[in-house]
């Protein structure tokens, strides 16, 4: 019988954090659970781990400020308490936003998890990007050919993009996109930025675009609702 | 322009910091700035317990701030040169020329061409002659630093021995000779008043035409003779941190440390730790129980290793293992123990230990022969060994680890075959066990045998080593007679360790044989993947130095050693006895059994007035 309660975590990955890949940030979340001596509960079997769920993993190299995981706790706390223990045991760069408990039955973030907002930083000023933009969302279809286990196959990937929207006030191009994030449809934001560049006749130079991952939504009969959500639409 | 690089390059976390429990101050708020620098890759220095240890003991002073570096991975360091980008510590990512003391550990030989190229990518000059008054002081310790010639014309000053002892009285001095606006060389004058320190340029050496050493002298009044080696009297009124460093990536020995003791009361005769650590030291169990939880509370960490040269030695074991173990199950806090001696006790340990993951059982028996293990005073006898298998295959392991060495002192090649019986015994053992009660398991045995170098401060260090050619003849002696398709025939590279026996008993001829190397690409020579043998070989032909006379030329006692005037404590005379009593075959009991009167007692701690 099992008595955990199940909370989720909305926490940041940024500055230098970034470089940690997923394995070893789920170890270093692990070795923070027992810092902060929360009461982190454990699989049975001969090999116990931590009860920690991660939404969807987030690529080395990129930012966030929505990532989501599901732990579950023998006992239960104050939600700000947990904040503060976690807080309070984690390097620049890695901090909790938010954390919510959730019933019992709620459904992992890992199989809620359906899309994620993404701010996309270029190097340069594109003086035209708007118009790009708005030929990609004119599409009815966007057929691209992905390799997947060295077979190539085609995909279209327009039914994965829900909007995107270009800022071009600034010195360099930017634009907010929504598009299809979990195990039900992915769209990987450089896939979208080949794609874009192409329109323009390059290709992206990855390592100076910054991607910054926001927040990570559930959908319920085509409604978007955050994973996470604040605290006063709950 | 960091951030491009690191999206460019395998496992960028290296290069980052902010490791949980890194130490963060201001660099304008300290006096003093120490760059603590492993020659290796991040994931083999992090693992180091020294790097630990001294690490929190220098920022446990207000006025130093220790920093880390280690050697870029070759991806890192192409993409640095090409971006111009010198070599930063991971703390503040400021260069290592802003640093007043840049360290080195010096845990084995073949980092040393790394040490030249970290300070060719920090924009310091090699030389110890060519640095300015602006250039950081380059120092280096650990255990190659008992010899230190090999790498006397590159570092300034060497710490021998424990740095707990002395770094706080050489960083005052520093402290004081800069505040009084003194120079490099008033301060580097001023350390020669420190123990355990030595600065090489206060010495000449002067050489016989065979080319070995003639004299070695002082060359300036307030040089000693003779630096002996500085060591923790009282292990447990010595600084231990509370606290350890936590990666964020994985490293090689992933898990808190706790050192049990130092030293070793064995007295293995090709063992340089077992004789320049002496004497053993150990700390209370009390000490270490609630180091463990400080350690364990701190860190996250989910496995704890108690580490020494021997921990079945410690005399208090039973008591803390079995403390250990029930403090920590709830928590999930494995405990993991390295160097055990196998015997029911152990084995029993390790079955709590390890609920259900039987990894390896792992045996050093270093020799094939009893004759040969009681040259080298390895006390392990092949009942013992088999007696051990015979429990572990009873308690349901079924791999055995072996570790052989070839090349050693007198060895035959009944010797060498003595290695193929051991292994084939301790299968014998094994297919004892009646086949129903084997449910089916394979056994596996893997013999790895290593090439024996010579070190200084053993009784053999004036024995030749094999060649390179003998060491492959060996090799493929003991693989011929390797039948048994359940044993498998591991064995290292003779190249690199001939090279090894190289610089561990060299003089300073070889800093130009390191440069040499290093100019013709050598570096991470300790890695596979770049030992680059024929720059070595080009190098001694360029300098115009013998590889032979270093690695495989037999020395006479009287013949004035390079080391001779560093002290480990023990005198020549019982290094002289110990290697009669080797070529006798003659075993020297251990330091609880017996004294030997090593000279140790001369530290007035340890072992020797238990």
């Amino acid at each position: 019988m099992n008595n955990n309660i199940k909370y989720r975590l909305e926490f940041s990955k940024t500055d230098r954090m970034i470089f940690i890949g997923h394995l070893d940030l789920l170890k270093f979340l692990q070795r923070t659970m027992k810092r902060a001596k929360l009461p982190i509960g454990y699989s049975w079997g001969y090999n116990p781990h931590q009860l920690i769920t991660f939404a969807i993993p987030l690529p080395l190299g990129m930012s966030s400020v929505g990532e989501i995981v599901d732990i579950q706790l023998t006992q239960r706390m104050d939600r700000d308490e947990i904040k503060n223990r976690l807080n309070e045991n984690l390097p620049e760069g890695i901090s909790v936003l938010q954390v919510i408990e959730l019933e019992f039955r709620t459904a992992s973030c890992a199989a809620a998890v359906a899309y994620a907002d993404y701010c996309i930083t270029l190097y340069k000023k594109y003086d035209n990007f708007d118009e790009i933009i708005n030929k990609v969302l004119e599409k009815k279809e966007i057929y691209i050919e992905r390799t997947v286990k060295k077979k190539t196959k085609t995909v279209d990937i327009r039914p994965l993009i829900r909007s995107i929207c270009v800022d071009n006030t600034g010195d360099v191009t930017e634009f907010n996109c929504n598009i299809a994030t979990g195990s039900q449809g992915n769209l990987k934001p450089e896939v979208l930025l080949e794609y874009i560049y192409s329109l323009m006749g390059e290709s992206p130079d990855m390592v100076r675009i910054d991607i910054l991952r926001g927040t990570l939504y559930t959908e319920e009969e085509g409604v978007l609702l955050p994973l996470c959500p604040e605290e006063e639409f709950m | 322009m960091l951030k491009e690089i690191l999206l460019q390059v395998e496992k960028p976390a290296r290069y980052i910091g902010n490791e949980i429990n890194m130490v963060i101050k201001k660099p304008e708020d300290t006096d003093i700035r120490f760059a603590f620098c492993f020659p290796d890759v991040y994931e083999v220095g992090m693992s180091h317990l020294g790097l630990q240890i001294l690490y929190y003991f220098l920022n446990r002073r207000e006025d130093t701030y220790c920093e880390r570096v280690f050697a870029p991975w070759h991806d890192m360091e192409q993409k640095m040169r090409e971006m111009k980008m010198p070599l930063f510590a991971l703390e503040t990512g400021d260069e290592l020329k802003k640093f007043d003391f840049v360290g080195f550990t010096l845990q084995y030989e073949m980092s040393y061409t790394n040490i030249v190229n970290m300070l060719d990518l920090a924009g310091i000059p090699i030389w110890s002659r060519d640095r300015i008054e602006e250039d950081p002081i380059i120092i280096a310790g650990g255990p190659c630093a008992y010899n230190p010639e090999p790498l006397a014309d590159i570092i300034d000053m060497f710490y021998i021995g424990e740095g707990e002892v002395s770094y706080d009285r050489l960083l005052d001095l520093y402290k004081e000779n800069k505040k009084n606006g003194g120079t490099k060389e008033d301060f580097f004058e001023k350390a020669l008043g420190v123990e355990g320190i030595y600065i090489p340029k206060y010495y000449d050496v002067e050489y016989n035409e065979d080319g070995t050493i003639y004299s070695f002298r002082p060359n300036n009044k307030k040089a000693p003779s003779v630096i002996k080696k500085v060591i923790v009297k009282d292990m447990d009124k010595a600084f231990y941190p509370d606290k350890q460093l936590v990666p964020l990536i994985e490293t090689v020995h992933d898990r808190v440390t706790l050192e049990v003791f130092r030293g070793c009361i064995r007295g293995c005769r090709f063992c340089q730790a077992g004789y320049v650590y002496r004497p053993v030291r150990e700390k209370s169990t009390d000490r270490l129980l609630k180091l463990a939880d400080s350690l364990i509370e701190n860190s996250g960490h989910e496995e704890i290793s108690l580490i020494s040269l021997s921990t079945g030695d410690y005399r208090g074991f039973k008591e803390l293992a079995g403390e250990l173990i029930d403090r920590y199950a709830e928590d999930k806090v494995s405990i993991s123990l390295p160097s055990l001696r196998i015997d029911a006790f152990s084995l029993e340990l390790m079955e709590k230990v390890r609920a259900v993951r039987k990894s390896g059982l792992t045996f050093a028996p270093e020799a094939g022969t009893q004759r040969l293990r009681d040259v080298i005073n390895k006390g392990i006898t092949e009942k013992e060994i088999l007696d051990g298998c015979k429990l572990a295959f009873d308690g349901g392991w079924t791999r055995v680890k072996l570790y052989f060495m070839t090349g050693l002192p007198t060895e035959t090649d009944e010797d060498l075959m003595g290695i193929v019986h051991l292994s084939d015994a301790i299968l014998d053992k094994f297919f004892e066990i009646p086949k129903e009660e084997r449910k089916g398991r394979p056994i596996s045995v893997t013999v790895s045998s290593a090439c024996f170098v010579p070190k200084p401060f053993t009784p053999f260090q004036w024995t030749a080593q094999s060649t390179v050619d003998e060491f492959v003849r060996k090799q493929r002696f003991v693989k011929h007679n390797m039948t048994r398709k359940q044993v498998k025939y591991n064995y290292h590279e003779p190249e690199l360790s001939s090279l090894e026996g190289v610089l561990a008993r060299g003089d300073r001829r070889l800093s130009k044989v390191i440069v040499r190397a290093w100019e013709l690409g050598a570096k991470f020579d300790s890695w596979s993947e770049f030992f680059n043998y024929d720059a070595w070989l080009q190098a001694f032909e360029d300098t115009g130095c013998s590889k032979e006379f270093y690695a495989n030329r037999e020395r006479s006692y009287d013949e004035i050693l390079p080391w001779d005037h560093i002290s480990i404590g023990i005198s020549k005379q019982f290094f002289i006895d110990e290697m009669e009593r080797a070529r006798a075959g003659q075993v020297t009991p251990n330091c609880r059994k017996k004294c030997a009167h090593c000279g140790a007692a001369s530290f007035g701690g340890g072992v020797c007035f238990e």
